[in-house]
């Protein structure tokens, strides 16, 4: 029982209950800067996780509880990518509190609690720690998802969440139980063990898919697709923001632990599956997409395909691939969150997230639509952002692989979702406002975005250092 | 008398898990829909419990305790969302909530 491993994930949920209890000692209309406290709280977290005593040949490094739990490299970069997402999306909050009706403290400290469960799915070694981890974190979107509880799309949102994720949670856990009946266990390496020695039998193989479908839950991919353009929509912004770049995120470790730590014995079925399912989504989501008039709802599907596209990097199963999805998820982390920035900054002015609604931004905050139009690029792949270079980490991946289909299927992807992301930009700019009264934004928000900005385009500069970290993690994944 | 084996046991979590889906599929009642999951979650821990005594070990029975409580926090929080919504809509029908539309 080395408790040492668990330090940062201890951290993060006592920074939680701190800000929970803190909420009790400040002024009703202070609290919202409870927010900063969080986010300045997670920063050192992050600060101190490059320590010795966590990284090099320090004592934090290493598997314990019974090999169900183990803290890599690329379990640090998870945890990292996750306190990054979480600090800004905190900082998010506390611009979009005046929306927020109730506790805000309460708020921040669900939105750190998640965090925590993220940063526990990042170590998962065994089916049952999988399990507890991905509840934690799907329990508090659940509130999250619904917390403006008098605003009937939020509601709406919250109940959809609710049952489809419950499902997606019956499903994982009637896979594992099927899992543990056949093998015997429930950790990563006795399964391996097992599928290694024996053939799987059929109620095996039915327990891989229940889990993978679990899974495909989490990370919006087709055919689980069906709350993400709702949930997206319903969801207070900052939380739609935490659900693309927090709960994707977690959802993609635990399928890239499965997949390679558990299920390595049996990668040329899961190979075409994952293939499959990656085409499909990248498909559906830019197709779909493109009749979308809700800049929130667009980014929805938008998610789906990017979903898409990080599976393609799945699919291409070596240590090159997989350092691609870490890649793209850092890259996807700040795009997002710059997208998703904007859209809380107007939360506050506009009506609704509608298209017609950002028509002239450039006249009314031209902060605001340079940031949009940054965020859009990136997330189609335009050089020189992060996302262009993300993407190119992909393609190269799968046409190492000589996956040829894939890599036609991709490029479709690519090329129809320009249209619709470039849609707002041209309403953005080429359309006459209805309204010509600037739009007011706070300097926190200001800062925000700037630094979302900034990281998007400076990682697509200067990639090195980060795809370097990625294909150290992928590497110690894949030995 | 016939010995209770395995199979038995999993037939009847099977037809468990079965009844919770089709709940899930076709009653349109929020609640109802909810009390399926919920079968559908017990239909786990009755398999785990059985696969845990004909393996020989104990790793079903921890596991259960820990559906049985991640159970009865979903319970707590869909239940506090359902009535929410209910407070808001006066309905619980799910086919009833469709604001969000392309």
């Amino acid at each position: 029982m080395n408790f040492s491993l668990l330090k940062l994930e201890m951290a993060t949920c006592g920074l939680a209950m701190l800000v929970l209890m803190l909420e009790v000692f400040v002024q009703r209309r202070d609290r919202r800067f409870l927010g900063y406290v969080g986010a300045a709280g997670l920063l050192a977290i992050l600060a101190w996780s490059y320590c010795p005593s966590v990284t090099a040949g320090g004592f934090t490094v290493g598997s314990g509880f019974g090999g169900m739990w183990v803290n890599d490299l690329m379990a640090l970069y998870f945890k990292r990518l996750f306190l990054v997402g979480t600090a800004l999306v905190l900082v998010m909050s506390v611009g979009f509190a005046r929306q927020l009706e109730g506790g805000v403290g309460e708020f921040f400290a669900l939105l750190m609690f998640a965090c925590t469960g993220m940063m526990l799915t990042a170590s998962v070694n065994d089916f049952l720690m999988l399990f507890v981890a991905l509840e934690t974190v799907t329990m508090s979107f659940y509130i999250l998802v619904a917390w403006l509880r008098r605003q009937q799309q939020s509601l709406e949102a919250g109940v959809k969440y609710l049952i489809l994720g419950a499902l997606a949670s019956a499903f994982l856990v009637y896979g594992i139980t099927f899992i543990y009946g056949t093998t015997g266990t429930t950790g990563f390496a006795g399964v391996a063990a097992f599928l290694k020695a024996n053939a799987a039998s059929a109620p095996l193989k039915i327990g891989l898919l229940l889990v993978l479908a679990g899974l495909g839950f989490k990370i919006a991919t087709v055919p689980f697709q069906a709350w993400v353009p709702d949930v997206y929509q319903g969801a207070p912004t900052p939380v739609t923001a935490f659900l693309a770049v927090g709960s994707k995120a977690a959802g993609f470790v635990l399928l890239l632990r499965v997949l390679f730590d558990a299920l390595l014995p049996l990668k040329p079925t899961w190979v075409l599956l994952i293939g499959a399912l990656a085409g499909l989504s990248v498909l559906y989501g830019n197709l779909a997409a493109m009749p979308q008039r809700n800049v929130k709802r667009l980014l929805g599907y938008s998610s789906i395909s990017h979903a898409g596209f990080l599976l393609l990097g799945v699919a291409a199963a070596d240590s090159f691939g997989v350092s691609a999805v870490l890649f793209y998820l850092f890259a996807y982390l700040f795009t997002n969150l710059c997208a998703f920035t904007v859209i809380s900054c107007l939360a506050g002015t506009l009506a609704d997230d509608e298209r017609e609604n950002y028509a002239g931004l450039a006249q009314r905050s031209p902060l605001l639509a340079a940031a949009m139009t940054v965020a859009l690029a990136s997330l189609a792949g335009v050089p020189p952002m992060a996302g262009f270079f993300a993407k190119f980490l992909i393609f190269a991946a799968i046409i190492g692989q000589a996956k040829w289909c894939l890599v036609i299927i991709g490029a479709i992807g690519v090329v129809v979702s320009l249209y619709y992301y470039l849609g707002v930009v041209k309403a953005m700019y080429w359309q006459e406002p209805r309204e010509t009264a600037a739009i007011p934004v706070s300097w926190p928000m200001k800062a925000l975005l700037w630094v979302t900005m900034l990281a998007v385009v400076g990682i697509g500069v200067f990639q090195g250092a980060l795809a370097q970290r990625a294909l150290e993690a992928a590497k110690e994944l894949i030995k | 008398m016939i010995p209770v084996t395995l199979e038995h046991y999993l037939i009847v979590s099977g037809l468990l898990f079965s009844l919770g889906l089709a709940g899930v599929m076709t009653r349109r009642n929020a609640l109802v829909v909810f009390m399926s999951l919920e079968l559908m979650l017990n239909a786990s821990n009755l398999a785990l419990v059985a696969f845990s005594r004909f393996n020989g070990n104990l790793h079903g029975q921890v596991f259960v305790f820990f559906i049985i409580t991640v159970a009865a926090a979903e319970v707590a929080v869909g239940l506090a969302i359902i009535v929410a919504l209910f407070r808001r809509r006066q309905t619980v029908q799910v086919d009833e909530i469709t604001s969000m539309r392309l």
